[in-house]
């Protein structure tokens, strides 16, 4: 960062009650959704509380507090949990760069999910999954469509150029319709068209 | 460029399309070629209030929960601790 004022460390205090523990809510709820852990969850949001008090110098007052937070959350999650997995990061960056491969253009898969089906699935169902997408592709719908972040935002928080928050959203949507279709077809939704 | 590959084009143009009005990104005028481009394009309008009934759902039905008791208070405890050795 450049030459900015440093806070004195009353501000600090005031800085971080007012700017980010407003979003100790939204925070904890990222965390949950990413770990699917109670106290994993707690831990990094204590963890990104504790870096964001240390950091607070490089946060400019005013701006968007809660995706400066995500930010840090998603970083420590992703030392913390991340290295301990055993599978390497699943999602095949390659593969999402371009908007689209030739298979997702030609592989309608929405024809047979029909809307009527989404409307009957209930909640468990939805949260399933949602939560049995790979981290990388929950991580994006949740923060696209549950907390309504721009693209742009987005891109700041995963560090990733805007075209590949599209791409990855996009892919993340086709998974999840995939999904969707198997729960319903296992719940014994019928296709009216077959 | 074979039909084939203006197909694509014009599908991949849709589908971004789709994703900018669906995620409340787009223009006025995005919107507009869209809501044009609905009116004949029956693929097109099937994915479109599919991928919005998908969002709706998922808005609907993952609600966000409180942070768990007292984590708020550990948390600025601490951050007072860290204060004071300052
Ligand atoms: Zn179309």
């Amino acid at each position: 960062m450049g030459e900015r004022m440093s806070y004195e460390s009353k501000d600090k205090q005031r800085v971080f009650n007012e700017e980010f523990m407003p979003h100790i809510d939204a925070m904890y709820n990222f965390a949950f959704r990413l770990t699917l852990d109670e106290d994993d969850a707690k831990d990094l949001v204590q963890e990104t509380f504790m870096k964001a008090y240390r950091f607070i110098n490089s946060f400019e007052t005013g701006t968007n507090a809660k995706a400066w937070l995500f930010r840090i959350l998603k970083n420590s999650f992703i030392n913390n949990y991340r290295k301990k997995s055993k599978q390497p990061n699943k999602v095949d960056y390659q593969e999402v760069e371009t908007f689209y491969n030739s298979d997702s253009v030609n592989e309608n898969i929405t024809t047979d999910l029909r809307v009527e089906t989404v409307q009957h699935l209930i909640g468990d169902e939805i949260t399933n999954a949602l939560n049995s997408l790979d981290v990388d592709f929950r991580t994006v719908i949740i923060l696209c469509d549950l907390e309504g972040f721009t693209y742009e935002e987005m891109a700041k928080i995963l560090d990733i150029p805007i075209g590949t928050v599209r791409s990855r959203l996009h892919r993340a949507r086709n998974l999840l319709k995939e999904k969707l279709k198997q729960y319903a077809s296992s719940l014994g939704y019928k296709d009216k068209r077959k | 460029m074979n039909k084939q590959n203006m197909e694509v084009e014009q599908k991949q143009a849709c589908t971004e399309l789709l994703q900018l009005v669906i995620d409340g990104q787009a223009t006025p005028e995005q919107h507009q070629e869209l809501e044009f481009h609905l009116e004949r394009c029956e693929d097109c309008r099937e994915e479109y209030l599919l991928s919005k009934s998908i969002k709706d759902s998922l808005r609907s039905h993952i609600k966000p929960n409180n942070s768990p008791t007292g984590l708020a208070n550990i948390i600025q405890n601490k951050i007072s601790e860290t204060a004071s050795l300052k």
